[in-house]
């Protein structure tokens, strides 16, 4: 048992905050997304003697997370679209520049607007570091169509911002 | 890779190791400038995904392993109690079911006093067997063999009849008993070498205990087509 857990804990232990990250765009609610996390690392504990790869750890965990959410949580998530309707403040990981500030709850407001087929691709490229096979590999489908995905979520954010930009600077 | 191409490589995958790529990100000043402007975006991009964790995050997951786990086995203690206990209970009710039930055992203890089978030389008449029936409301309404012996007796529940019919194959003994009712049509069941079998009847029931199965076959319709409750 001991032995298990060092294994557990060196695979997979540090991942806990990029996991709760993914699981908070994913549910866009805070609670939800702890409740995810919490499900996915003891879904991971009873599965772990089933991962034959260890260097393929994070595409595991991840990979659970997204099916446990698709099994438990995806039905429990209120359709939000604007930061407005989000009832979790978000809390920065670094102090920023209120310019700075402004851009990032922009940035934020069009991710929570992005179809999921552009924000997942994307939330696993940004917070899960994954490379474009990696996700190809977890979303199952082809490495252009993560691409073209990619291509497309950021255009749809870097639109948003600038839009936003002219307006703020018009007023 | 032009230009475009360098791009849409941003807007895909910025951080990609191609060599063509970051050749022209040094070499090309509009590339270079589109790779600063691009960079900036990522960081915008990544504090916008970098929300911070809440701070008890670790030990709610720790907790809630350690929860699931003794759960889970309080889960499987219930589980493992409740078959045992289940078991337990199938295993008695089987045994239980099995035991002969009183009737039976009257019906053997009553064979075990006799030692002889007791036999008049003469069949009883009809009207002697008609009468000691009509003591317990019950018609004979033919003949019901070669009565050999009848008296009243006592039965569970109350007094009965004690009957010996002479077979072509040895006497059959038979047991009234106007008071007991069974909980099945008929119960079939040895008493040592002896055949028996309880039949429920209109009122009451009966006990037949013969030799073999054949004598109970041929008496067993006979009785219960001739004894009517009134």
């Amino acid at each position: 048992m001991k032995q298990k857990e060092r294994k557990f804990d060196a695979l997979i232990g540090h991942l806990s905050d990029d996991l709760y990250r993914f699981a908070f765009w994913l549910c866009k609610n805070d609670a939800l997304a702890k409740d995810l996390v919490q499900e996915t690392y003891l879904r991971a504990w009873k599965a772990l003697d089933s991962l034959r790869n260890e260097k393929a750890a994070k595409s595991w965990i991840f990979m659970i997370l997204r099916r446990e959410f698709a099994r438990l949580f995806e039905r429990k998530v209120p359709p939000i679209t604007s930061l407005d309707d989000l009832e979790y403040d978000i809390e920065d990981t670094k102090p920023m520049q209120p310019d700075d500030k402004v851009e990032v709850d922009l940035v934020r407001d069009a991710i929570l607007k992005l179809e999921p087929k552009y924000s997942e691709p994307l939330m696993l490229q940004v917070v899960g570091g994954f490379s474009c096979e990696e996700i190809a590999q977890q979303l199952g489908i082809t490495k252009s169509a993560v691409m073209t995905q990619l291509f497309r979520a950021r255009s749809k954010l870097q639109t948003a911002l600038t839009r936003e930009s002219k307006i703020g600077k018009a007023l | 890779m032009n230009y475009f191409e360098f791009r849409q490589q941003l807007l895909q995958d910025s951080f990609t190791k191609d060599e063509e790529f970051h050749r022209l990100r040094k070499e090309d000043l509009r590339c270079a400038k589109a790779y600063e402007q691009a960079m900036a975006f990522e960081k915008t991009l990544k504090s916008a995904f970098g929300i911070k964790p809440p701070s008890n995050l670790k030990d709610s997951i720790v907790l809630r392993q350690a929860t699931q786990h003794t759960v889970t086995r309080s889960i499987r203690n219930y589980a493992i109690a409740a078959t045992v206990f289940l078991s337990f209970l199938i295993v008695s009710s089987v045994w239980y079911l099995k035991q002969p039930g009183s009737v039976e055992q009257f019906i053997a203890a009553s064979i075990a006093l006799e030692s002889n089978v007791p036999m008049s030389e003469q069949p009883i008449a009809l009207q002697e067997v008609k009468k000691v029936f009509a003591e317990f409301k019950t018609h004979v309404s033919d003949n019901i063999g070669e009565v050999r012996f009848i008296h009243d007796c006592h039965t569970p529940g109350g007094t009965g009849v004690h009957m010996v019919v002479a077979t072509s194959q040895g006497p059959v003994t038979i047991y009234y008993m106007p008071k007991t009712n069974l909980k099945k049509d008929r119960i079939d069941f040895e008493i040592d070498d002896a055949k028996a079998v309880l039949v429920a009847m209109q009122q009451g029931s009966l006990a037949i205990v013969a030799d073999t199965q054949q004598q109970l076959a041929a008496i067993e319709p006979m009785l219960q087509n001739n004894l009517h409750f009134l």
